[in-house]
């Protein structure tokens, strides 16, 4: 395994457990323990993390949540391309907009991807945005309560239009279940339709972020044909088809490449 | 002469898949006659079909009631038919005057044994470059130094010298600037007399103005065709409308970072007063350069050559920073063609496939595929030739090369002039990535929808001396255009 990818590696174990023996690294990544020690001294000197006598803890800046009260690492797998997604997506977010987070994975990775940010305004019904976002101070988050649906760490507020009275929004963020070219946008969980298409109607911009694994899925509902949003979000590996559709339909895509330099 | 007419019957064309579906069609003498639609619907096809360069899968074109049968471009020639391509067909190393009457002898002469002399050859090329502005052309120069204009009007010229029944004109303006394009319909007004000019186009602000009659393209088929005056109708209004709404740019506004290039009160012996700056995380669009303006804008940025007044300097690093450029030259002449795709791609760097004192097969090979896979290239593997790439694959691999630089700044010139909207897409998405990470990029470019489309700055050189330094955010293509004017 190359330095890069072992030390992306390490990142990513470290983030999910927070603190790991050398040991245990060097068995995972199937390298000598002397390399994983050389490997702890360089992120040390990033600042990633902090070494102990036989292992590492990842510094308290890059940890999610306050360690203990986190549910973001049992219900998320890491993915990597739902967090270059999110990357993608926060950059369409501009300072002093009102933005919609939706339920799913990968609003809470634009949320992750907002938090250096300044003056941006939040509204959402993700537990997990909300985790990752409440301590930013350079971000105003509103959340919405009501009944909690449990698979998804959502809540669905009871009445819907009267929330959503006289509240106008810039940019709505949703990810979705399926992209078909015939059934078009399609979802599994149901009251979340009703609440895509009220807040489609009172934001400026609606933004679809899905990767590539949901082209030519199909799910319970749907929420529109393919047209339904104007902007796009997705992985670079657009089959053709859809991709002339979009392209046709003015839909303005942005795909995320990972242009971050490697040495081998 | 009395008027006749071009037409196809159920013209289809199946290559790998199917090109064009039962075209009926129809164009009249005396005439100019658009047709129009998106990248990619077909019109090109269409256009060599009834030129012979490709040949049909089924159907038949008549000309003045008589079927035509061609399998090559000379003998449509021979009926009348004659194009105006796209891409360059020229001799490179010969000079203009051979360029323009290479083949065409026995247009200028008839019925001599001799060819025709120097001279008389001389006063037929000036008479045709006369009505493009281009009388004063060296026409010994060889034509690889000309602009991309007046390799198109070499070529025009070619044809005009044959006097042609049947004109068509591929794309014409996508090589030239809102002037020539005037200068090209000023001349076709007088010229359409007796004959048919078909002109291909996806730029529907030419046709009000110039053309008798328009086709809608879409999908391989031609969809409705309206006179001029029928244009302004209602009915007709949805397919201007679909063509008006271009290609939609992945816009992306970072907020800069610290300033990496300053340029102030530049100037050179093409250039004056240029003065602007680009910042991390940037793109910059130029616009209005000609070639030479161009090339002495990138060697004052490269090598700091050239510059009689004012500086370039770059406060972000203390030597020069690396700096990667692709120039507007086509990709096939970028590309080492013998050579496999991973050497292409680290070309670029070649230190860092460095193993011990020689380069790693093994590291480039890793290099390659790394590439290959983050830029997604999907229509061919890294084993294929880079002669049998795609057009857009081939600038994908050359772009690729690019970013193994890793460089501080890239400057693009004209880097979506051959792409497809997808392969466009695919670019700007990149170039929005490369910014992503903390690049600086001047594109230079003459597509203005591109250049507001993508960039935060535009700035607008007018006969070598700089004429603005916009903000895209409040920009429309129609200003920009206007201002160039």
């Amino acid at each position: 395994m190359f330095k890069v990818e072992r030390h992306r590696r390490i990142k990513e174990i470290l983030k999910d457990c927070r603190q790991i023996e050398v040991s245990s690294l060097s068995n995972l990544l199937e390298v000598t323990d002397a390399t994983i020690r050389k490997d702890l001294e360089e992120l040390e000197r990033e600042g990633f993390l902090t070494r102990f006598h036989g292992g590492a803890t990842l510094n308290s800046k890059e940890t999610d949540t306050p360690v203990g009260t986190s549910f973001v690492n049992q219900i998320t797998e890491y993915d990597k391309n739902k967090e270059d997604i999110g990357r993608t997506a926060a950059q369409l977010i501009n300072e002093r907009e009102w933005i919609f987070l939706g339920p799913g994975t990968t609003s809470y990775y634009i949320a992750c991807a907002l938090r250096d940010r300044i003056n941006i305004n939040v509204l959402t019904n993700n537990f997990l945005v909300a985790q990752a976002l409440y301590n930013s101070p350079g971000i105003r988050v509103i959340f919405w309560g009501g009944q909690v649906e449990y698979p998804g760490f959502y809540t669905i507020p009871d009445n819907l239009e009267k929330e959503f009275e006289n509240m106008y929004l810039d940019k709505a963020f949703f990810s979705i279940d399926g992209v078909d070219m015939n059934a078009g946008y399609t979802l599994s969980d149901r009251p979340v339709y009703d609440l895509i298409s009220m807040i489609k109607t009172r934001s400026r911009e609606t933004i679809m972020v899905f990767d590539y694994t949901k082209y030519n899925q199909r799910a319970f509902m749907k929420i529109g044909s393919l047209d339904f949003a104007a902007t796009i979000v997705t992985t670079p590996a657009i089959p053709d088809d859809y991709k002339q559709y979009f392209l046709k339909h003015k839909i303005q895509i942005y795909t995320t490449y990972d242009l971050k330099p490697i040495n081998f | 002469m009395k008027s006749f007419c071009i037409q196809t019957r159920s013209l289809s064309k199946i290559a790998d898949r199917t090109l064009l579906t039962d075209i009926d069609f129809t164009a009249y003498s005396g005439e100019v006659h658009a047709i129009i639609g998106n990248n990619g619907e077909g019109k090109t096809v269409f256009a060599k079909l009834l030129s012979g360069v490709r040949s049909k899968t089924n159907g038949s074109i008549f000309l003045d009631g008589t079927e035509l049968h061609f399998s090559d471009p000379y003998s449509a020639q021979k009926e009348g038919i004659y194009i105006l391509q796209q891409e360059p067909v020229l001799f490179p190393d010969l000079s203009v005057r051979d360029n323009i009457t290479m083949g065409v002898e026995k247009h200028i002469q008839k019925r001599c044994f001799w060819a025709p002399s120097v001279r008389k050859l001389d006063s037929v090329c000036r008479s045709y470059l006369k009505n493009f502005g281009l009388e004063s052309l060296n026409l010994n120069a060889p034509v690889s130094a000309l602009t991309a204009m007046e390799k198109l009007m070499i070529q025009f010229c070619r044809i005009l010298i044959c006097n042609p029944k049947v004109l068509i004109l591929d794309e014409p303006s996508a090589m030239l600037t809102n002037t020539e394009i005037e200068m090209l319909f000023h001349f076709l007004e007088e010229y359409k007399k007796d004959r048919i000019i078909l002109l291909i186009t996806h730029n529907y602000s030419v046709l009000l103005n110039h053309c008798d009659r328009v086709s809608f393209m879409s999908d391989g088929q031609i969809e409705a065709t309206f006179t001029v005056d029928e244009l302004a109708a209602p009915s007709s209004q949805a397919y201007l409308e679909r063509l008006k709404m271009s290609f939609s740019y992945p816009t992306m506004h970072l907020s800069p970072e610290e300033e990496v290039i300053n340029i102030s009160s530049l100037s050179t012996d093409f250039l004056s007063g240029i003065d602007f700056s680009i910042h991390r995380k940037e793109i910059v669009s130029i616009a209005g350069l000609k070639k030479e303006q161009k090339e002495s804008l990138i060697s004052a940025l490269l090598h700091k050559k050239g510059i009689t007044g004012g500086s370039v300097t770059f406060p972000e690093s203390k030597q020069q920073p690396l700096i990667s450029l692709i120039s507007d030259s086509p990709a096939y002449e970028m590309l080492f063609a013998t050579q496999s795709i991973p050497f292409n791609i680290t070309a670029s760097d070649f230190r860092r496939t460095r193993e011990h004192l020689f380069t790693s097969a093994k590291k480039m090979r890793s290099y390659g595929v790394h590439y290959f896979q983050k830029l997604h290239i999907k229509d061919a593997d890294i084993h294929t030739p880079p002669m049998y790439l795609s057009t857009g694959t081939k600038q994908k691999v050359i772009l690729a090369r690019s970013l193994f630089k890793r460089a501080n700044i890239y400057i693009y010139d004209e880097p979506t002039k051959n792409l497809d909207s997808t392969g466009k897409l695919d670019f700007y998405n990149i170039l929005n990535a490369l910014a992503l990470e903390g690049a600086s990029i001047l594109l230079i470019s003459s597509d203005y929808s591109e250049m507001i489309g993508m960039s935060s700055r535009v700035i607008l050189v007018k006969n070598g001396c700089q004429a603005g330094n916009y903000s895209t955010n409040y920009l429309s293509a129609e200003t920009l255009s206007k201002e160039l004017e």
